[in-house]
């Protein structure tokens, strides 16, 4: 019965500001778990190329690559948008730091906030921050980090703490290895699964001015107990014409058993253009459906690629 | 029966179609609202502390479908999708005469299995008419 007892109790929460901790990982979390910006046309697949395409997952991938980075993705479908920065610089050792926020917008109808305003103080949003210390940038490197996650929703919030490691090796035959590990070190209302590993592999090829960079890499997320046993197999192809504009193509599947049965495929597509020390990246696809393939831009400022 | 304050009670046959979110603990499946006030506790509606208090405690699992009196008995199709746009559960799947209806969702999807608390989305379509509206799992 909706009753007085009940009524009360309800407002004995709210009073009260009780946090109650989420039952684990949110959809919008995963959602930002599974970000990179634009200058990366897909994470798996580009998680071995180097460069800043490499940096957001594996920081030691990134190799002598510093600046500063912005990107912004949207996804339509669900009015998800999500913002995304990061900063290479050398002090001393190199440091990446990162931050990322995503956020779901229109949460309730129209009609209910013009009947209950009160609602429009719930959001739903999730908060990365990240910094990362890299070590001997050349034919090989490693970094080690940590990660923190925010993950709100409705009033309640979830948070935790997470260790990263990566490293990236120059292989013979031109090609490059990248591997980036991740496991949750303490954790506020966020059952911790395993942890989360990436690898990948690459390979530049150069011809006058002409340039090709291919990537091939997996992804196994067993991070969180709600968003254990999710996999992504992908590879990407970016060429690069004259050192100004470059064109990238990813194809992968993935899995997200708590989303949905079975291996999903998708296609991004993205384009590039660098002027100077300036990029700026365009980006469309990615791990989902079609329906709600996100658009993502990315402006780039590397002094130092 | 479902924890409905008296604004998910109808009385009358609505007059066009209309998916909207519903602030109830309900959770079961597909049933009419409309004539039932006789048989559902009178209560008061709820203040907006306490709207913001349930909605805080339980999210938005419930949807209200309305059908209008103009209309024959119409197919009606409520899928509901993550963020990413991958189908998660077919909520109705059915001919409904015109009325209005209370659906609600157990988290669950078509497997039954639970998924992982957050935003998804409901989307109606029933003949010409599509609307999308969300669902929020605590």
């Amino acid at each position: 019965m909706y009753g007085g007892s009940f009524s009360s109790r309800l407002i004995l929460v709210a009073a009260l500001g009780l946090v109650r901790p989420l039952a684990g990982q949110s959809t919008h979390l995963a959602e930002l778990e599974r970000k990179a910006p634009a200058i990366s046309v897909e994470s798996a697949g580009a998680v071995a190329v180097g460069g800043w395409a490499s940096a957001w997952l594996a920081p030691a991938a990134g190799g002598r690559a510093t600046g500063v980075l912005i990107g912004v993705e949207h996804n339509g479908f669900a009015a998800v948008t999500s913002m995304m920065a990061a900063a290479r610089f050398r002090l001393g050792p190199m440091w990446q730091l990162t931050v990322a926020q995503t956020s779901v917008k229109d949460l309730f109808d129209a009609t209910l906030l013009d009947q209950y305003p009160g609602l429009a103080q719930l959001g739903a949003s999730a908060t990365q921050l990240g910094a990362d210390v890299i070590f001997g940038p050349g034919m090989f490197s490693v970094s080690l980090g940590w990660r923190y996650e925010r993950d709100e929703l409705l009033g309640d919030a979830a948070s935790a703490w997470l260790a990263r490691g990566s490293a990236a090796a120059r292989l013979p035959l031109g090609f490059r290895l990248s591997l980036s590990a991740e496991r949750a070190m303490s954790t506020a209302g966020m059952p911790a699964g395993t942890g989360r590993a990436a690898m990948g592999v690459a390979r530049h090829i150069r011809a006058n001015r002409f340039s090709l960079a291919w990537g091939a890499g997996v992804i196994a997320d067993d991070a969180w107990s709600r968003g254990r046993g999710r996999r992504v197999i992908a590879t990407s192809v970016r060429s690069t014409l004259a050192d100004l504009v470059s064109f990238s193509v990813a194809v992968g599947t993935e899995r997200d058993p708590f989303a949905s049965d079975g291996w999903l495929g998708f296609l991004a597509f993205g384009l590039g253009l660098n002027v100077g020390t300036w990029s700026a990246d365009f980006r469309h696809g990615g791990p989902g459906t079609t329906q709600a393939a996100p658009t993502a831009m990315s402006l780039l400022w590397a002094p130092e690629q | 029966m479902a924890l409905l304050p008296d604004d998910l009670v109808v009385t009358s046959v609505p007059s066009a179609f209309r998916l909207g979110q519903a602030i109830t603990s309900y959770t079961g499946p597909l049933f009419r609202r409309d004539g039932v006030a006789a048989s559902t506790p009178a209560t008061a509606g709820m203040s907006g502390a306490e709207a913001v208090a349930s909605v805080r405690a339980q999210g938005i699992r419930a949807l209200t479908v309305d059908i209008p009196a103009a209309n024959a008995s119409t197919p009606v199709r409520i899928r509901i999708y993550d963020l990413a746009g991958r189908p998660v559960r077919i909520l109705v799947d059915e001919t409904l005469d015109p009325g209005s209806y209370l659906v609600g969702w157990d988290g669950t999807d078509q497997s039954g299995r639970s998924v992982r608390p957050g935003v998804y989305l409901a989307i109606m379509t029933a003949g010409e008419f599509r609307s999308v509206r969300r669902l929020i799992l605590k």
